[in-house]
């Protein structure tokens, strides 16, 4: 009977996290595509090393976005499951999905308050956020940094850099 | 050259597998093999343990050996331990093997055997009992657990299964999962033990089949037991239970006598005088 006691207050907070998680995940998603077409023809992203040429004194700026996401408990459970038997961690996969496109656009948005149209060198980091158990995954953390390339406002007719659509 | 950004595709970076689904596969897989884990461990544990000598386990036992000698002192556990060595004379025991019985002076009625030959029986147990047979075949039925080695294998079986759950559940660090680890061995573990009551029952038998020449009084402890659960509402079903149904019992015990060629019944010897003190 104590045992089955001890499973019940195990399986509880899995549930808890599956529907919760599930719920707040769709909403994230939700938001991230909304932002995304918001976001598609201003401060475009590449990782390119260098900048291309532009008329007038174009400003340079280090613009990064950083998001931390948590881990439900039927997450971890099912991580740790693949720990022990191995296989894709499809349950991670969301999650680091979700993180790098929230830490991209949030740069971006950044570097779209600034004035830029452009943000050039795209580097990506993970890392991941333990409590000090180094068996135990709490959350993520995305950073996302470029650099962003303001254009020279007093060049007219070049507001958009060179060879830019927009 | 134009730059250009496009809506980043979905579905390539995130699997499209039901997590649910999986979990729940994943589950069942840990379970199976933590069941298989854990018999194969209690069956290696068991069988090494048989191989320990008994003088080993004696030397093990020794700490908690000074509370048995104190026991020595009281007349219901010398009159028992006399009961227990006049039975165990008839037997071809294993080397060094000794028995240590102590007479416990509680209401619950229990009687079991631990490691080190030490047998306790206690008062609410005994006081049911209106013969001596019937107080032997309880002493007898402990008794055989310990000429199987039982006490020592459950102890080694059970050492290595949770050594192994512990281990498990350290490299992997499962939260809720090793309580469940817990539960899947212990339920699994129950079945063994049933195996060794049924075992002891007739080795139990046999002793008792020597010394009195009849299995007279021993059916007396299976009704009494039966009739306690049914009071109690302690009888749980057989699956669950460590004991075989206690009803179903004396049944199999009968036919064991006949096979052994040991009479049914015959004239009931009284409980000794040095069990008497004080009863109702």
């Amino acid at each position: 009977m104590a045992d089955l006691f001890f499973i019940f207050w195990a399986v509880i907070p899995l549930i808890i996290g599956y529907v919760v998680g599930t719920l707040l995940e769709q909403k994230h998603y939700a938001s991230i595509r909304k932002r995304e077409q918001e976001m598609l023809d201003k401060a475009l992203v590449f990782n390119l090393p260098n900048a291309p040429i532009m008329a007038g004194a174009p400003q340079l700026r280090l613009v990064a976005g950083s998001v931390v996401v948590s881990v439900d408990a039927f997450k971890r459970m099912a991580a740790k499951l693949h720990s022990f038997f191995g296989g894709r961690v499809t349950a991670y996969e969301s999650l680091l999905d979700r993180g790098r496109r929230e830490a991209i656009l949030r740069m971006r948005e950044k570097a779209h308050e600034l004035g830029a149209t452009m943000v050039f060198g795209l580097r990506l980091e993970t890392s991941g956020i333990n409590n000090g158990d180094p068996r135990l995954t709490t959350g993520i953390e995305l950073i996302a940094y470029g650099t962003a390339i303001i254009p020279d406002s007093t060049v007219t007719g070049t507001a958009a850099p060179w060879g830019t659509r927009a | 050259m134009g730059y250009e950004n496009r809506l980043p595709p979905e579905g390539i970076n995130v699997g499209k597998t039901n997590i649910l689904a999986e979990v729940f596969w994943l589950l069942i897989g840990f379970a199976i093999s933590v069941i298989g884990l854990v018999i194969f461990l209690y069956l290696l544990g068991t069988v090494l343990a048989s191989y320990i000598p008994f003088s080993w386990e004696l030397k093990l036992t020794q700490s908690f050996s000074r509370y048995t000698s104190e026991a020595r002192q009281d007349r219901r556990s010398q009159t028992l331990q006399e009961m227990a060595d006049a039975m165990a004379k008839g037997m071809d025991l294993p080397e060094g093997m000794v028995f240590n019985v102590k007479y416990v002076d509680d209401e619950e009625v229990n009687a079991y055997a631990t490691v080190g030959g030490i047998i306790m029986l206690h008062r609410g147990l005994l006081d049911q009992l209106h013969s001596e047979n019937a107080i032997a075949m309880v002493l007898a039925h402990e008794m055989a657990h310990i000429i199987h080695r039982d006490p020592a294998q459950a102890v080694g079986g059970r050492l290595l299964v949770s050594i192994a759950i512990n281990l498990l559940a350290g490299v992997v660090g499962l939260d809720g999962l090793d309580s469940l680890a817990g539960t899947t061995s212990s339920l699994a573990l129950l079945t063994f033990s049933r195996e060794a009551e049924r075992r002891a029952d007739v080795t139990g038998l046999q002793l008792v089949g020597k010394r009195y020449g009849h299995m007279g009084g021993v059916g007396e402890v299976y009704e009494k037991l039966a009739a306690y659960e049914a009071r109690t509402g302690l009888s749980v079903p057989e699956f669950m239970a460590s004991h075989p149904e206690t009803a179903g019992r004396t049944d199999t015990l009968r036919a064991e006598a006949q096979k052994m060629g040991i009479p049914l019944d015959g004239p009931l010897t009284p409980i000794p005088a040095g069990l008497r003190l004080g009863r109702k």
